[in-house]
């Protein structure tokens, strides 16, 4: 099977070149393309992916930080606390910061030539978001309509563009404060029926006013300002978990705040420059390193670094120079000159924090010999189930494994990530196993309902067979970043057992291995609902009112109704493998899980999968669907 | 709760909120109506389906409520199972398990079941049963049986749905619809469970089927060293309760030589008692430590208006009743449109032939003409018929066989009219009094049925055994002094200054160190007490302690007699103040107790000691000063018989208000 595709392919890069001979191929193919011009045609290079603004990295939102970050750097100079931003219904968002205001000569080229910026000059900006002078460059060229408007003692220049074409400059005096305004309307034939979802939008504004203590920013009417940075939202991460006061530290190049909470595992939230680094990368690793180096100098004991990490959350921000970013999505910094000078200045402020403050040393200490004692009692049962597992097969059972896995150093291409389908007992996997691409797609299928895992401790992971298979094969036992597979998708039946199922296995993942969900590897996998079928159209429905329509119009709009057999799919057995192919092929729907903050996670699990209590008893009868 | 909703929430609440609306109305939950949860009723209404008087096997039933039960077919067989063994609504044929025990059915494919008589009269009718298409639109089922008798207190019922549960006693069929005639009659009603399995049961807890009621087993006592458990309760089956009373016996809470289930058509499981162990405690002992006393918490949850709701029995019984008016009431209606239908074409007939009507149409040609011609002869005696004649009422005219209208007899066909005359008179009659005619159904109700289902458990309130009074004083308290150890697992060395003493795993222990600190523990295997103890031993109400101290600060000793004081476990009080010289010199216990003090002898002094009879001394609180000895040091205190004592004349100690009486028992 394998070999004949590959063969396939190979004609058809064959047939393709040949073709391509055919034509000419001389001086007037080769192109140069105008900056602007070459944005619109390769934008992925500068805003990663386009969407239409469902996921919270789509490019809509890339545009935003681009023109907003440039009003931060005017802020991180000491020029302007205040910036105004709104979005309209029909897209159109305006950004007014009050900064300097741009150079009002140079307006023009600073949108639209790239490359040209004062960023290149440190003394100027000297830690800025946007240092690669494509920032508004982009804006504009992706813009159907784009405004900017500069405003410097009493003097203006403005610029309109329409898809990075120049229509319209003018300049005169005003009576407007310093500052920049900018205004677009990202085009729709780059980002087809876009909209803004205000939650991202909400997210991304926070992180800029935790990012930036003081910094007023406006979204209409709504005030998004922090006076403690990090520290806020630190707290708003933790909701009152802490264990103690964070220990906190800030100057000009470095903001950190931590505290440990009751739980295990760690979680932080790094930023370098003011970009979100959501898979971290060196300074969370010097972070890390800053912390266990701090209690273990304090306590002039050796903890292990997990046992002093179990439980902390956290916050870094660094400012650097030049970062390089690593990993395809730009979120992970891989300068390995930040290490030492993070790791000592974290260090020694906790090591002082701890001397100076005997009651959070206490708590701390308290809590580091707790998880000491959690990982040594682990440790005896892990290795009672390793010897079990050993003994009782080769293979992991319950899981059909595909044969391409991504590694820690060779991460899968896009378009290429491999995943594992979770099925709900045995009559579903066998569809899905028949149907599946073995190259790229594992089959790990349940046992009846999983265990509701909320409130068990980690030595459950060993004691439950299922819970310890699926975690030998995702191969998460040490660390998420092992994670064999990208994406693990929850493929339970479309009844409500199946919904169960899929909440019994959020909160085993959510539960266990929350980063699993934070770094957004869980899916959901959406299959139909009904089959809606004549003797010639087969039509699949996801919906009630999709299998309504179909029915309709197979029905036909003669007065005779012809038959038409309508299937509501009880569970995935009833899919035949055949069929199932094209539910899991390249138009397969998938639902991703995400979530916003650690500390939600908490609340809603004890809510949704803990005891009873009258207050969920009363949830239930007012909200019975 | 949690003000705003985010992405990871909703996906939960929408998983969560699907899957709970589900289980609570579809899976977990009966109906008020019909007292079923889907699956039985989608089992009875297959079992009506098939229906034809035969039994049919088991697997058959179960693989036909497929079609309208979408899941395993063991949840189905399971629950068919169940609701056979109920008794009421399925007849059995084959082994379905024995609720006693706890024994299996068979498997499916060998059992067999049909709808039981009482079923076939109280639940189905079609014309006043609302269905719906099932699952997969190829069948129809009930919303809900229009049930004649209160199903959902006569069955009981158990289920966990999500966030809630249900917890539903079975009650006896007769109290239930007797019950029901006292509601019609508008008298007050008392209802309380039955259970098949017998035995006793208190229910001063029941509120209304939503608080808490205690069940017993049936024990008898043939003889000293036998005991006979003959009923189980509720909720057991002989084998769990042979477990626990195992489990029990091997904890050590009460000891016997040999239990053994010859349990045949009645149970019987025969405890036989070891040397020294005698019935009566050992019942007691059963009760408390086994599952020959369980709690049940009732909570009368079900579905009304595909709602859940929390009613209690009264409640529930009289929307039953309520519902069994309506039911009959639309009944009878319908019978009374079909009696005078039926009259109608009886007349219609009547006329038709005796009138001969028919004669008329022989002549005509066109079909028209015919209906003509028959409406013009029938239209002199319209007067006789109670309705309008109408075209179809006609063509069912024309369609009568010739054969009918020559063997016509003339007088059987009034019998038949005066007949349905009078029965249409009689169900007007009892439409006028829907009430009387309910209750004379449910007594025809109970006339048929009622002897099959006489009340099986006993209704008796039950006397607290005490945990603590049925344990057996099991543990042997050693207290090693010279090592300071006090428990269970301390062996005494020195028999003059170690103490030990018995007690069970539930008593309390009182500590009184000599320095004057109190305070009092639960029993432990081994603890570290120190040496100083004055006295330790089980707390027991009104222990009776007399003491001489020295009060370390005037260094003056007093006498102090104070009752088992009032404690928290594990805090520490004090006798007197805290001082380092401060000690017990003399600890006595009860009464009738004497003590010699030796004084530092003085020269002035006509005696260097003093006699002390304890009884002459008010009993305090424990924290009380007490009374002075002497102004003098003490040197040193002896217990003594109390025979140097001069019989003064009886000094009677003024006994304060409220502890009248309590001084006339032995302390000890």
């Amino acid at each position: 099977m394998m070999r004949k595709l590959t063969r396939l392919k190979f004609f058809s890069y064959l047939h393709r070149f040949m073709t391509a001979s055919a034509q000419n191929y001389d001086e007037s193919k080769i192109k140069t393309l105008s900056s602007l011009e070459h944005i619109r045609k390769r934008p992925g290079m500068y805003i990663g992916r386009l969407g239409s603004g469902t996921h919270p990295d789509d490019g809509i939102y890339i545009l935003l930080k681009e023109v907003v970050d440039n009003c931060i750097d005017e802020f991180i100079m000491g020029a302007g606390k205040r910036i105004n931003i709104s979005i309209a219904e029909n897209g159109i968002v305006r950004v007014r910061d009050f900064g300097r205001g741009i150079p009002l000569g140079k307006i023009v080229d600073c949108v639209s030539v790239i490359n040209t910026g004062a960023k290149y000059n440190t003394d100027v900006f000297q830690f800025s978001v946007g240092l690669n002078g494509v920032g508004t460059k982009a804006v504009n060229a992706l813009s159907e309509h784009f405004k900017v408007v500069a405003y410097r003692d009493g003097e203006f220049a403005s610029a309109m563009f329409s898809n990075g074409e120049l229509i319209e400059e003018d300049r005169g005096t005003t009576k407007e404060k310093n500052g920049t305004y900018v205004e677009f309307l990202p085009d729709q034939k780059m980002f087809p029926q876009f909209s803004f979802d205000p939650a991202f939008i909400d997210k991304r504004l926070w992180r800029y006013a935790y990012l930036n203590a003081k910094l007023k920013i406006y979204n209409e009417k709504e005030l998004y300002y922090s006076s403690k940075g990090l520290l806020d939202l630190l707290d708003k991460e933790l909701d009152g978990q802490q264990l103690y006061e964070p220990i906190y530290c800030r100057d000009s190049t470095l903001e950190f705040a931590f505290s440990h909470t009751n739980g295990y595992g760690d979680n932080y939230y790094t930023f370098v420059n003011g970009t979100f680094t959501s898979e971290g990368g060196t300074h969370l690793s010097a972070f890390r390193e800053g912390i266990l180096k701090g209690v273990n100098e304090f306590s002039s004991r050796k903890f292990d670094g997990k046992d002093v990490r179990d439980g902390v959350v956290g916050t870094l921000a660094i400012k650097i120079k030049e970062p390089i970013f690593e990993s395809q999505t730009k979120n992970k910094l891989g300068n390995t000159d930040v290490r030492s000078w993070i790791v000592n200045k974290i260090k020694d402020t906790v090591c002082e924090a701890l001397y100076k403050n005997d009651e959070i040393a206490e708590k701390i200490i308290e809590k580091i010999q707790r998880n000491e004692k959690v990982r040594k009692e682990l440790q005896s049962v892990r290795k009672e189930a390793r010897v079990k597992a050993k003994k009782v097969a080769l293979k992991i059972p319950q899981l059909k494994d595909c044969k391409y896995h991504p590694t820690k150093k060779k991460p899968s291409p896009q378009g290429k990530e491999n995943m594992v389908f979770i099925t709900e007992g045995q009559s579903a996997s066998g569809s899905i196993v028949s149907a599946r691409d073995p190259l790229v797609q594992a089959v790990f299928s349940l046992k009846g309902k999983p265990m509701n895992v909320f409130g068990h401790k980690l030595a459950l992971l060993y004691k439950n067979e299922e819970m310890y298979s699926l975690m030998q094969a995702l191969n998460i036992e040490d660390s998420i970043s092992d994670l064999r597979y990208d994406k693990v998708v929850l493929a339970t039946d479309a009844d409500v057992d199946g919904l169960h199922i899929r909440n019994l296995l959020l909160t085993f993942f959510l539960h266990y291995f929350e980063p699993l969900v934070k770094l957004g590897h869980v899916y959901i996998l959406e299959t139909p609902i009904f089959r809606v079928r004549n003797k010639k159209q087969t039509f699949y429905c996801y919906s009630d009112s999709e299998k309504n329509k179909k029915t309709k119009s197979l029905q036909g709009r003669g007065k005779v109704k012809r038959q038409v057999e309508v299937t509501r799919f009880k569970g995935l057995g009833e899919i035949s493998p055949k069929e199932f192919k094209q539910f899991i092929g390249p138009d397969m729907r998938l639902q991703q899980v995400n979530m916003d903050t650690v500390s939600e996670v908490a609340n809603v699990l004890a809510f949704y999968m803990g005891k009873n209590s009258p207050d969920r008893k009363q949830y239930i009868i007012d909200n019975l669907v | 709760m949690l003000s705003q909703y985010t992405k990871l929430q909703k996906l939960f609440d929408f998983n969560f909120l699907e899957y709970t609306s589900y289980v609570i109305r579809e899976r977990a939950i009966p109906d008020i109506k019909d007292g079923l949860k889907p699956v039985q009723r989608r089992i009875l209404q297959t079992l009506r389906l098939t229906d034809d008087g035969r039994f049919h096997k088991v697997a058959n039933i179960v693989g036909s409520t497929m079609k309208l039960h979408p899941h395993g077919d063991a949840s189905i067989f399971s629950a068919l199972v169940n609701l056979a063994n109920k008794d009421y609504l399925i007849e059995k044929q084959g082994n379905f398990g024995n609720i006693f025990t706890g024994d299996q059915a068979s498997a499916a494919r060998y059992i067999e079941c049909r709808l039981t008589p009482l079923a076939r009269e109280v639940l189905f009718k079609k014309d006043l049963t609302e269905f719906v298409d099932s699952y997969d639109g190829r069948m129809k089922e009930p919303v809900a049986f229009p049930a004649k008798i209160p199903l959902l207190l006569l069955q009981g019922a158990e289920g966990i749905a999500v966030g809630m549960a249900t917890k539903i006693m079975p009650h006896n069929f007769n109290e239930l619809l007797e019950a029901q005639k006292r509601i019609l009659q508008d008298q007050e009603i008392e209802l309380y469970p039955d259970f098949p399995k017998k035995g006793f049961v208190d229910v001063n807890q029941y509120n209304s089927g939503n608080g808490k009621i205690r069940c017993r087993a049936r024990v008898e006592e043939p003889n000293e060293k036998t005991i006979l458990i003959k009923e189980i309760p509720h909720t057991t089956t002989t084998q769990s309760l042979i477990d626990s009373i195992e489990k029990a016996a091997k904890a050590g809470k009460l000891k016997i030589a040999s239990i053994n289930d010859y349990t045949a058509e009645e149970v019987e499981i025969e405890i036989k008692l070891s040397r020294g162990i005698y019935t009566e405690d050992t019942i007691k002992a059963l009760y408390a430590f086994t599952d020959c006393e369980v709690s049940i918490s009732p909570n009368l949850t079900l579905i009304k208006n595909n709602m859940p709701v929390t009613m209690g029995v009264e409640e529930v019984l009289r929307e039953n009743t309520e519902q069994l008016v309506a039911t009959l009431t639309l009944e009878q209606e319908i019978e009374l449109d079909r009696l005078q239908a039926k009259l109608h074409a009886r007349l219609l007939e009547q006329i038709f032939i005796e009138e001969r009507v028919y004669k008329r149409i022989e002549d005509k040609t066109s079909y028209k003409a015919v209906v003509k011609s028959v409406e013009d002869g029938l239209a002199p005696f319209i007067s006789k018929l109670e309705k309008e004649v109408t075209l179809d009422d006609i063509e069912r005219l024309l369609q009568i066989k010739i054969k009918r209208i020559s063997q016509w007899d003339i007088n059987k066909q009034k019998k038949e009219i005066r007949t349905i005359r009078s029965d249409i008179k009689q169900i007007e009659k009892n439409l006028k009094d829907m009430v009387g005619f309910t209750i004379t159904y449910i007594d025809s109700l109970l006339d048929r049925f009622g002897a099959d289902y006489p009340r099986q458990t006993e209704i008796r309130e039950f006397k607290e055994v005490s945990v603590r009074k049925a344990a057996l004083s099991n543990l042997v308290i050693g207290y090693d002094r010279a090592s300071g150890f006090l428990g269970h697992q301390v062996k005494i060395q020195d028999e003059k200054s170690d103490i030990s003493f018995s007690c069970s795993e539930y008593d309390k222990i009182l500590l009184i160190y000599s320095t004057g600190k109190y305070q009092v523990i639960p029993v432990s295997d081994k603890l570290f007490v120190g040496s100083e103890l004055a006295w330790v031993g089980v707390v027991r109400k009104d222990l009776l302690f007399n003491i001489i101290y020295r009060d370390g600060k005037e260094n003056k000793a007093y006498v102090k007699r104070f009752r088992t004081p009032k404690f928290i476990l594990k805090k520490e009080y004090e006798l007197f103040a805290c001082h380092n010289r401060s000690r017990i010199l003399l600890f006595t216990q009860g009464k009738q107790r004497y003590a010699r003090v030796y004084l530092m002898p003085s020269r002035r002094a006509k005696s260097n000691i003093i006699d002390i009879d304890f009884d002459a001394y008010l009993v305090k609180g424990a924290t009380a000063k007490g009374k002075r000895v002497s102004p003098r040091v003490v040197r040193r205190v002896i217990e003594s018989d109390g025979s140097h004592i001069k019989k003064k004349e009886e000094k009677q100690n003024l006994s304060l208000p409220g502890i009248e009486g309590e001084e006339t028992k032995e302390g000890e």
